[in-house]
């Protein structure tokens, strides 16, 4: 199953920062201090799981409410009915998608990033059908929700391309990359 | 303002705000739309999203676009977001005309979806009773064909302190008067039946002869007098008779969401008003 209790139960607890208004209220962001991403990185590959899907699942919700706006309400309804959370669509990282997975885990230990980058690089195809699977999910359940056209919706605008690096090697960039591929 | 048809119940002062032209179009779509009724709305624009045909196929050409909210509390906006951010993006474009004073507003909401030609209206009146509005309905001969009744403060929560209230339970009670055919609603005939069985005064009279007198200064309805003259113990048998023989079924079932309210999602039954 693509949405887990126990995954969103971790991704409430994420540590929060408000940092401003936005039109829909008060926004929730969540960062990861360097510590914390080091304690992840060390604790296995199922922790670096978990860092990989909260980035794509903000992700999601990122580009619902800019490019399919019209279903949102019916995404967050459906988790709160389904999942008993709350608005959990609302809780995004505080950055950009790459701000995340390319630098914040490139400020650890060297040798511990290398171990983090060959893991999710093999990941990519994995991580990548999360986000797909968020997208079904939500189509099979609650609201009109079509992947293709979501990310044809999105992936010519600036706000979506700016979450992702232009360097080749970084894992944001393979990440867009293989997303796309499968419109 | 002349074709408005609240006009009668403006504030005898009122300002207006916003676009004349969303009041000038709402007054030829009044006239041609379906309607949706919500009293004690408070903030909630659930029915706004669900109470659709795609979704709940079996009100079909009942779907409403016009969706008529009221609330007596005025000031709704404690907390966060204010209203018109809480419908506004991701949910709608708005365009928006008001008549307000101090302690009363009528909000006239046109609501587009993004990526949709889809368009909606709202009416929002704050600071009203219920009944207020459901006598200008009745008279302006302006048809509900959905009501939708969620967390009725009368009988399911807080509330009632108005002499003049009639409950939402009741309401099938007005359908002939204001073309009802579907009522959504937490409060089933359970709920109903136990209210039925359990004698309960107010004003000094069993509660239902009371309501059944205040549903009197809204219609003229030759049914309701005959229940009147009626014992206690006859007028509640009638009514358990009446709305016993309305036809419900519960609305989320086999875990489909149809439709949704964060406090009742499991207890939503939608009531085919057939008498």
């Amino acid at each position: 199953m693509t949405l887990t209790n126990t995954f969103l139960n971790r991704y409430n607890n994420l540590p929060e920062v408000n940092r401003y208004y936005y039109s829909h209220g008060e926004k929730k962001e969540w960062r990861l201090s360097k510590e914390n991403v080091i304690q992840y990185l060390k604790s296995g590959d199922d922790e670096i799981d978990f860092l990989w899907h909260s980035v794509v699942f903000n992700l999601f919700s990122k580009t619902l409410y800019s490019y399919s706006p019209e279903n949102y309400k019916y995404c967050n309804d459906f988790i709160q009915w389904k999942y008993g959370h709350y608005d959990v669509l609302h809780k995004v990282y505080m950055g950009k998608f790459k701000n995340f997975i390319d630098d914040n885990c490139r400020k650890v230990p060297s040798e511990l990033h290398e171990e983090f980058y060959n893991y999710s690089k093999n990941k990519i195809d994995v991580y990548c059908k999360y986000f797909l699977g968020l997208i079904v999910l939500f189509a099979e359940e609650v609201c009109e929700l079509n992947y293709q056209n979501l990310l044809n919706n999105a992936k010519e605008q600036d706000f979506f391309k700016e979450e992702f690096s232009t360097s080749e090697n970084d894992l944001s960039y393979i990440f867009n990359r293989t997303l796309l591929s499968q419109i | 303002m002349a074709n408005f048809p609240f006009r009668n119940i403006l504030p005898e002062v009122f300002n207006t705000e916003g676009d004349i032209s969303v009041l000038n179009e709402f007054n030829t779509e009044i006239k041609i739309q379906s309607v949706l009724f919500y009293p004690s709305s408070g903030r909630d624009i659930n029915d706004l999203f669900y109470v659709n045909s795609k979704r709940i196929e079996e009100i079909n050409e009942c779907s409403p676009n016009i969706f008529i909210h009221t609330d007596y509390m005025f000031d709704r906006d404690y907390g966060r977001p204010p209203f018109d951010q809480l419908i506004g993006y991701p949910n709608f474009y708005i365009s928006k005309f008001k008549y307000y004073n101090d302690n009363k507003s009528i909000n006239l909401y046109k609501l587009k979806r993004p990526n949709s030609n889809e368009k909606k209206w709202l009416v929002f009146f704050r600071g009203y009773y219920n009944e207020e509005i459901l006598k200008e309905l009745v008279i302006k001969k302006i048809k509900t064909p959905v009501v939708y009744a969620i967390c009725d403060g009368i009988t399911h929560g807080m509330g009632s302190c108005y002499e003049k209230s009639v409950p939402t339970i009741l309401y099938p009670l007005l359908a002939s008067d204001l073309g009802i055919n579907f009522i959504i609603t937490e409060q089933g005939w359970d709920s109903l039946r136990s209210r039925l069985a359990d004698v309960s005064y107010r004003g000094g009279e069993d509660e239902f002869r009371f309501w059944l007198k205040n549903i009197l200064l809204i219609t003229n309805d030759h049914f309701i007098k005959q229940l009147l003259n009626l014992s206690d113990e006859d007028l509640r048998k009638s009514i358990r008779q009446k709305l016993g023989a309305i036809n419900e079924q519960r609305l989320n079932k086999e875990g489909k969401l149809r439709c949704y309210d964060d406090r009742f999602t499991e207890e939503m039954k939608l009531k085919k008003i057939n008498l």
